[in-house]
């Protein structure tokens, strides 16, 4: 239970709101999309060491990248490890471990880093979507509360995001390790120690880069979003940056708020600062007039019709909203962010000739002209 | 008391020990059956599990940790349903009506409200001890009770009609500070979601360890509630009569309930039904003495537990959409024991309200 | 409390009293009213909002008008039509049930409501494309038919109570299965039920206004209209029919009156509890009377200010954040009906 479920179930909302104004071909389009990527992928898979295509992918990386390409170190070198998750708790790893994935934030990070991997979400359909035509989990866990699946499943260990400590996982803990990483979502953490923002996301890959011997592809991936932050800056202009951003498409006037990755990227690249402080409180109308900003990315045009405020908001005036289609705004990686940031580009700088990101299961984060530059 | 001595021998007691008997082998049974099935691939006979549970070195791995995982639940399930059936049995005695539950004492609502509020807006520590949310479950459930208790005093005498109007009052007061409390934590997010229905997934040795100790502190105090309970069953006069105290009798059987809800409720979250159905079920075999009524509605409940849990454990929605062409509208995902518990307390419940006279 | 009640009434007192409550309340209402037209970003003076409320036209590009008349006003209007309705509506189904727990929140009516917009947004191809107001009015009403239905007894008010708080927790699980099973191609509609349950004060304009006013118009005259029958039935089943009266017949139709008034504003709202409970409680206890024609005008005042009172603190109590206004309904009106309750319920329901 414990903050887990809020969590969980605020990301839901905060998803389906993001959602509800794709749903008609983003999300049918991405859902069949992902089944059959995932099938191949696993079908791939199967017969393959995950070490492997790792490899490939790493080599690959860096060659746009990097002087270390020195690929997976010796495993033989590598362990005995010890590593410390976000609440502190140190685990030692005598071998590379099978690892579980609980929810989005490792599922995605484990994916990036071509690590295979068993997993939970929410439904089928996202764990096999949310993958940017990567890696398939090689187990679908229907119940992440019951010891028995991920005994299953034989895993070693089970990588929860965000941080948690719900009681519901205690079963779990008593069966395998329970590893508890950083903030996968816009919310602030609640831990000491537990770390929040774009830097949640970027701490969870060198977590499992170095829990798994991936450590220079975590580190390709971390090169490949401070890329995309150095590309996102050539758009910025001093108008920009004076700008104030509103991400809505909650209940009424809810914006995510500047301590969200995706608000910390944006203003970090110089696009300006969003408003507001949380996330979910729903703020007065007079007030959004009152603050009224200079950019508005809507998910929910619905909600706008007859709001009487609305046409009065000086970026409705300027010609300034934009209705996005993707949903990554609010969660889970920096592969995710990659995405939400590239319709950014796409709709706010049509001239850049960057393309839409198009379905999250076909979107592959190396090869995104925000990456490429 | 003294009521108790001239209580005619009644020859259902002999039907109640059938009945106990009937019910505890069926128990039995589906304690064997949610330890053989369970949604991982193992599937664990007697021999296997015992061997798995008590001889670990030489089991298989996945043996060992789906016996475990099974019989943690099996015995959370058994408790809760026990103690939520007993409580269920003090208050239909005590209201003198058979739609009488824990949930209408607002005990339950009071036990997840604290729960919910304390996870959400508590101060947040990764390292909580284990017992200290059933814990703070438990004082919030008890406190809901002698509220209850408390307020229906305001009006002097302490009747059944005025505790039952309070106890539902209040739980529906508590259930919406519930829902909002769950939407305003951070704004919205309808967290805790299976909590608030009643689930048994966080069982552990600790928790199941927890909840026996405090159903064993409780005992007493429903050994000494069950005399008072037949008295006042008898009718306020018959009980004046005998030399009870009407509203220290009220209070001694409310108080029981109330801690026995509170001690499952606060572990499991808000399961319903339980103490509704399981004491009408025995009622027409063991008759209204809470002596026979009372342990016999005990064993029922747990096994209504058991079965909604094993229920919750093995049914994926989307199996039971597939052939019916549906499996796209449903998730893949599991659903909390205290759905089951409605399914099989909602036909009910409309036949206990249309059979009351 | 009905003895007393049925003495003073052949006196003036109770309408002496009933002119003197409703002075005051109407007097809460227009101050607090007026302020709360003044209040918010920016603040607005006295003069303009008077300005605002008495002219008709065009409103010019200045601020004031629009967030005045625009903004602020519907929701003033909303918290005063759907307070009215709830406390007339409240005096409705406690006094033809003579049941002192006679609310929508207890009677499994919002949860009924609830559900059938948790099906509709989740599964829209289960349930007709019918607009909100309706479905909640035929969710609200289905629940309080079983309620009363299987009761069979309405006069009972402890079977009534006790099968809608087990018609609440049925109807709520309900709704939560749904929010569980729904795949996540769906997840959209969740938003919408939580939309419906933290209530929606704070997206109240004149379209929802005009949304719930045909149902009051339509409702409250014939409301007050059968405060004859609802007085009748108050004098005892038997008594009624010897007035020539069908007790059953009336009271089916009193509570479909009653729904009628409440789930439009569920509708638009969300539900806010336990206002109707409380309002004619404490209308009955401040004029000294049981006479259904001046409790339900107390009641619908009442009623109005405590809405008012809940709209305005959860607008500007934590501005520029809205709070759910169920929040401030609970913490007013709560407390305070657990004690009239623990007080007046075993005599009023054993009258």
């Amino acid at each position: 239970m414990r903050t887990f479920w809020r969590r969980r179930m605020l990301a839901v909302v905060v998803a389906a709101a993001l959602v509800a104004a794709a749903c008609g071909d983003s999300d049918d389009g991405s859902d069949t999309a992902a089944e059959d990527a995932s099938a191949s992928e696993s079908a791939d898979n199967t017969g393959s060491e995950p070490v492997e295509e790792a490899g490939d992918s790493a080599a690959e990386d860096e060659t746009t990248e990097a002087e270390d390409a020195g690929g997976a170190e010796d495993a033989a070198d590598y362990y005995p490890l010890t590593i410390s998750d976000s609440f502190g708790t140190e685990y030692t790893f005598e071998e590379e471990p099978r690892i579980g994935c609980a929810w989005y934030g490792c599922v995605e990070a484990a994916a990036e880093l071509g690590v295979s991997f068993a997993a939970s979400i929410i439904s089928e359909e996202e764990t096999t979507s949310a993958f940017y035509g990567r890696t398939a989990p090689e187990f679908l866990v229907t119940d992440m509360t019951n010891p028995e699946e991920w005994a299953a499943a034989d895993v070693d260990i089970v990588l929860f995001s965000p941080a948690s400590n719900s009681p519901d996982f205690d079963p779990v803990s008593q069966v395998v390790d329970t590893f508890f990483l950083h903030y996968d979502n816009f919310l602030a953490p609640q831990w000491d120690g537990v770390i929040g923002g774009y830097e949640g996301y970027i701490e969870n890959l060198r977590l499992i880069g170095t829990m798994m011997n991936r450590e220079a592809e975590a580190e390709a991936a971390i090169a490949r979003f401070n890329t995309m932050v150095e590309n996102l800056a050539v758009y910025a202009t001093d108008e920009t940056a004076e700008q104030t951003i509103a991400i809505i498409g909650l209940l009424g006037y809810a914006s995510l708020g500047p301590g969200s990755a995706m608000c910390q990227v944006l203003n970090e690249a110089g696009h300006g600062t969003c408003i507001g402080s949380g996330v979910a409180e729903v703020l007065n109308a007079e007030a959004f007039l009152a603050i009224d900003p200079s950019l508005i990315i809507d998910v929910d045009p619905a909600a706008r019709e007859g709001d009487p405020i609305w046409p009065n908001l000086s970026a409705v005036q300027n010609d300034n909203v934009y209705n996005f289609l993707t949903n990554r705004y609010y969660c889970c990686s920096t592969a995710g962010l990659i995405v939400a940031l590239q319709e950014y580009v796409h709709r706010v700088f049509p001239d850049s000739g960057v393309p839409a990101p198009g379905p999250d299961a076909d979107f592959d984060p190396t090869t995104s002209p925000l990456v490429q530059g | 008391m003294s009521a108790l001595a001239s209580l005619p021998p009644d020859p259902r007691v002999r039907t109640s020990i059938r009945t106990i008997a009937v019910v505890v082998a069926v128990t039995l049974f589906m304690m064997a059956m949610s330890l053989w099935w369970g949604t991982g691939s193992v599937r664990l006979g007697p021999v296997t599990a015992w061997n798995a549970l008590f001889d670990s070195e030489n089991a298989e791995r996945l043996e060992v940790v789906a016996a475990e995982a099974r019989v943690v639940r099996i015995l959370m399930s058994v408790l809760v349903g026990a103690a939520l059936a007993s409580a269920g049995a003090l208050l239909q005695t005590l209201y003198r009506n058979p739609l009488a539950s824990p949930e209408i004492t607002g005990v339950t609502q009071g036990s997840v409200v604290a729960v919910v509020v304390w996870l959400v807006y508590g101060p947040r520590e990764s390292a909580d001890p284990d017992w200290l949310f059933p814990v703070i479950g438990c004082i919030g459930g008890i406190a809901a009770g002698l509220l209850t208790y408390a307020v229906s005093r305001l009006g002097g005498r302490v009747d059944p009609l005025r505790l039952i109007l309070v106890g539902v009052l209040l739980g529906g007061l508590l259930g919406s500070l519930l829902g909002l409390a769950l939407i305003a934590s951070d704004g919205l997010g309808l967290d805790l979601i299976s909590w608030t229905v009643g689930t048994v997934q966080s069982a552990t040795w600790g928790r199941v360890g927890l909840l026996a100790a405090a159903l064993a502190v409780c005992l007493p105090l429903v050994v000494i509630a069950i005399p008072y309970g037949n008295a006042l069953a008898l009718g306020e006069d018959v009980a004046q009569g005998t030399g009870l105290t009407v509203n220290r009798a009220r209070g001694v059987v409310l108080f029981a309930a109330a801690a026995v809800t509170a001690a499952a409720v606060s572990l499991v979250g808000g399961i319903g039904f339980v103490g509704l159905v399981a004491p009408h079920l025995v009622r027409r075999r063991t008759g209204s003495d809470l002596r026979r009524l009372l342990p016999t509605a005990a064993v029922v409940g747990a096994l209504l537990v058991l079965v909604a849990d094993f229920a919750s454990r093995n049914i994926r929605p989307r199996d039971l959409a597939t052939p019916f062409g549906a499996a796209e509208m449903v998730g893949a995902f599991a659903l909390p024991t205290g759905v089951y518990l409605a399914l099989i307390g909602a036909p009910f419940f409309i036949h206990l309200l249309r059979r009351q006279p | 409390m009905t003895t007393t009640g049925l003495r003073a009434e052949s006196g003036t007192g109770p309408v002496v009293r009933s002119v003197a409550v409703a002075a005051a309340a109407i007097v809460v209402i227009a101050v607090l009213g007026l302020y709360s037209l003044t209040q918010g970003e920016p603040d607005s003076t006295l003069g303009a909002v008077l300005d605002n409320l008495f002219r008709t036209g065009p409103i010019e590009g200045d601020i004031d008008s629009l967030l005045i008349r625009e903004v602020r006003l519907p929701r003033v209007l909303m918290a005063l039509i759907a307070g009215a309705a709830l406390g007339i509506a409240g005096v409705l189904l406690q006094d033809s049930m003579r049941n002192p727990l006679a609310d929508p929140t207890l009677l499994g009516v919002a949860q009924g409501a609830g559900f059938i917009i948790a099906l509709s947004a989740l599964y829209p191809e289960v349930v007709p494309p019918l607009p909100t107001t309706i479905l909640c009015f035929i969710g609200g009403t289905l629940a309080g038919i079983l309620v009363l239905g299987l009761s069979r007894d309405a006069r009972n008010p402890v079977k009534v109570v006790l099968a809608g708080a087990m018609l609440s927790i049925l109807l709520g699980t309900a709704s939560t299965v749904v929010i569980l099973i729904a795949p996540r191609a769906r997840a959209a509609g969740v938003l919408e039920y939580f939309r419906f349950v933290i209530g929606s004060f704070f997206d109240v304009r004149w379209e929802s206004i005009g949304l719930v006013l045909p149902w009051f118009v339509i409702a409250i005259p014939i409301a007050l209209l059968s405060a004859r029958v609802v007085n009748l039935l108050q004098l005892g089943d038997e008594t009624a029919s010897g007035l020539g009266l069908n007790p059953g017949r009336a009271r089916i139709g009193l509570l479909l009156l009653a729904m009628v008034l409440v789930t439009p504003y569920v509708a638009a709202i969300g539900p806010i509890g336990f206002v109707s409970l409380f309002a004619p409680h404490v209308s009955r206890s401040l004029i000294a009377s049981t006479d259904a024609r001046l409790v339900m005008a107390i009641s619908a005042l009442i009623g109005a200010a405590i809405l008012l009172i809940a709209d305005t603190a959860a607008r500007l109590l934590f501005f520029p954040f809205e709070i759910p206004a169920g929040v401030f309904t609970w913490i007013i009106v709560g407390p305070l009906a657990l004690v009239l309750v623990g007080r007046l319920g075993g005599r009023g329901a054993t009258a």
